[in-house]
């Protein structure tokens, strides 16, 4: 671990549970305009918890999805220092797990970045 | 790279490994070529409605016209075909103005979910392997609607799922649903069920599905062999990376099929308002 980075961990570990919740709402978020931007204006994802990201009838085809969640994981890594591999760490849950909405979605990774950063 | 653009890319080049007819096939009874089963696919999804001379077929998404040409030799009817490929048109045009059918099958370049056409246009709705593209199913389900006259038929034909595909599916496979992507185009694969719902969501009556997967199967098998011995002229319209990546794209597509993941189906409903 680096300086820089020991710094970031070692700032992180005071953080509630709340204030990563928001933190990682906001970049679901955020994610979500930059994935609005490349769609057509009728088919945009709508900016709530309640949001379906993947699935029958869901509004990202399968590549978007894929996208979603690796800029999910890459801002979980430049915002929070944290590395964290969805795909990995869901493989216990059936179905879609923690993908079936952004606030399942939060919700998991929020303990996820919780946990690690408890324990480094 | 969007839809439209990915077809204008792809047209001629797949021209050279599907034939005039680009989409499956229905392989049956040991027949082995590509055209016959093209032609056997369209046989077999018209026989889910009734086409005569005085019908007026609406074709979804027509590449470059064949299936539109086909039925209309076949059966005397008269068909709009519309797409949003506008080098797609162009070759449809232009062979049916050679065949001399100019007057009965006519070709525009229009959007499938806002297509201009009248309320109670149509007798059938042809969709033919292009609503994987739409993400909107039930918005093109509403514009099919729209068009036809009430007691016509919407007929679907399409690569769809035949099971719960779920998001870590979606996650394990990135690399391989890249490549497909890449070389097939963005797409939003549903299930046979899924297409069930959303049809009589909107209405649709004595809806009908048909799962056809082995007889859609040894296509892939033909598309690979086509280009591997038309690479030259595929080359004339393809970079190497575009080359190989269809290769690639029949492999994963063949793997998925035989996993049971990947299949392909045919839908059709009645318009009785």
């Amino acid at each position: 671990m680096t300086r820089e980075t020991s710094k970031v961990v070692s700032s992180q570990k005071g953080l509630r549970v709340e204030d990563i919740e928001n933190q990682i709402q906001n970049i679901l978020f955020e994610i979500i305009d930059e994935t609005n931007d490349r769609l057509p204006e009728d088919e945009r994802i709508e900016k709530e918890k309640s949001t379906q990201l993947y699935g029958e009838g869901a509004a990202l085809d399968s590549m978007e999805f894929v996208n979603f969640i690796v800029a999910f994981e890459q801002r979980i890594q430049s915002d929070l220092d944290v590395t964290v591999n969805l795909e990995e760490e869901t493989a216990e849950f059936p179905g879609d797990g923690p993908f079936r909405s952004i606030e399942t979605l939060a919700a998991y990774a929020t303990k996820l970045i919780k946990e690690k950063i408890d324990g480094q | 790279m969007d839809n439209r653009s990915h077809y204008n890319h792809v047209t001629d080049a797949w021209m050279f490994i599907m034939g005039d007819n680009l989409h499956y096939g229905y392989f049956d009874n040991g027949d082995t070529d590509l055209q016959k089963a093209t032609d056997a696919l369209i046989d077999n999804f018209a026989s889910m409605a009734r086409i005569d001379e005085d019908t007026s077929v609406l074709d979804v998404g027509c590449g470059i016209g064949g299936p539109a040409l086909y039925l209309h030799e076949k059966f005397g009817c008269h068909i709009s075909g519309i797409s949003t490929s506008s080098r797609g048109i162009e070759i449809a045009k232009a062979k049916s103005k050679e065949k001399g059918y100019s007057e009965k099958v006519r070709f525009y370049t229009r959007d499938a979910l806002d297509n201009g056409f009248p309320e109670d246009t149509f007798d059938i709705v042809w969709v033919m392997e292009s609503s994987h593209l739409m993400r909107n199913k039930g918005r093109l389900f509403e514009e099919n609607y729209r068009v036809l006259r009430n007691g016509g038929r919407m007929l679907l034909c399409d690569q769809m799922l035949l099971k719960e595909f779920t998001a870590r599916d979606v996650l394990r496979y990135r690399k391989e649903l890249a490549a497909v992507e890449k070389s097939f185009g963005k797409a939003k694969v549903e299930t046979i069920g899924f297409y069930k719902a959303k049809m009589g969501e909107r209405g649709f009556t004595d809806i009908e599905t048909i799962d056809i997967s082995e007889q859609a199967f040894p296509t892939l098998i033909k598309w690979k062999e086509n280009i591997q011995h038309k690479k030259d002229s595929v080359l004339e319209h393809f970079s190497e990376d575009d080359f190989n990546n269809f290769i690639l794209s029949c492999d994963i597509l063949m793997d998925l099929f035989k996993n049971g993941i990947w299949g392909y189906g045919l839908v059709s409903g009645t318009k009785q308002s």
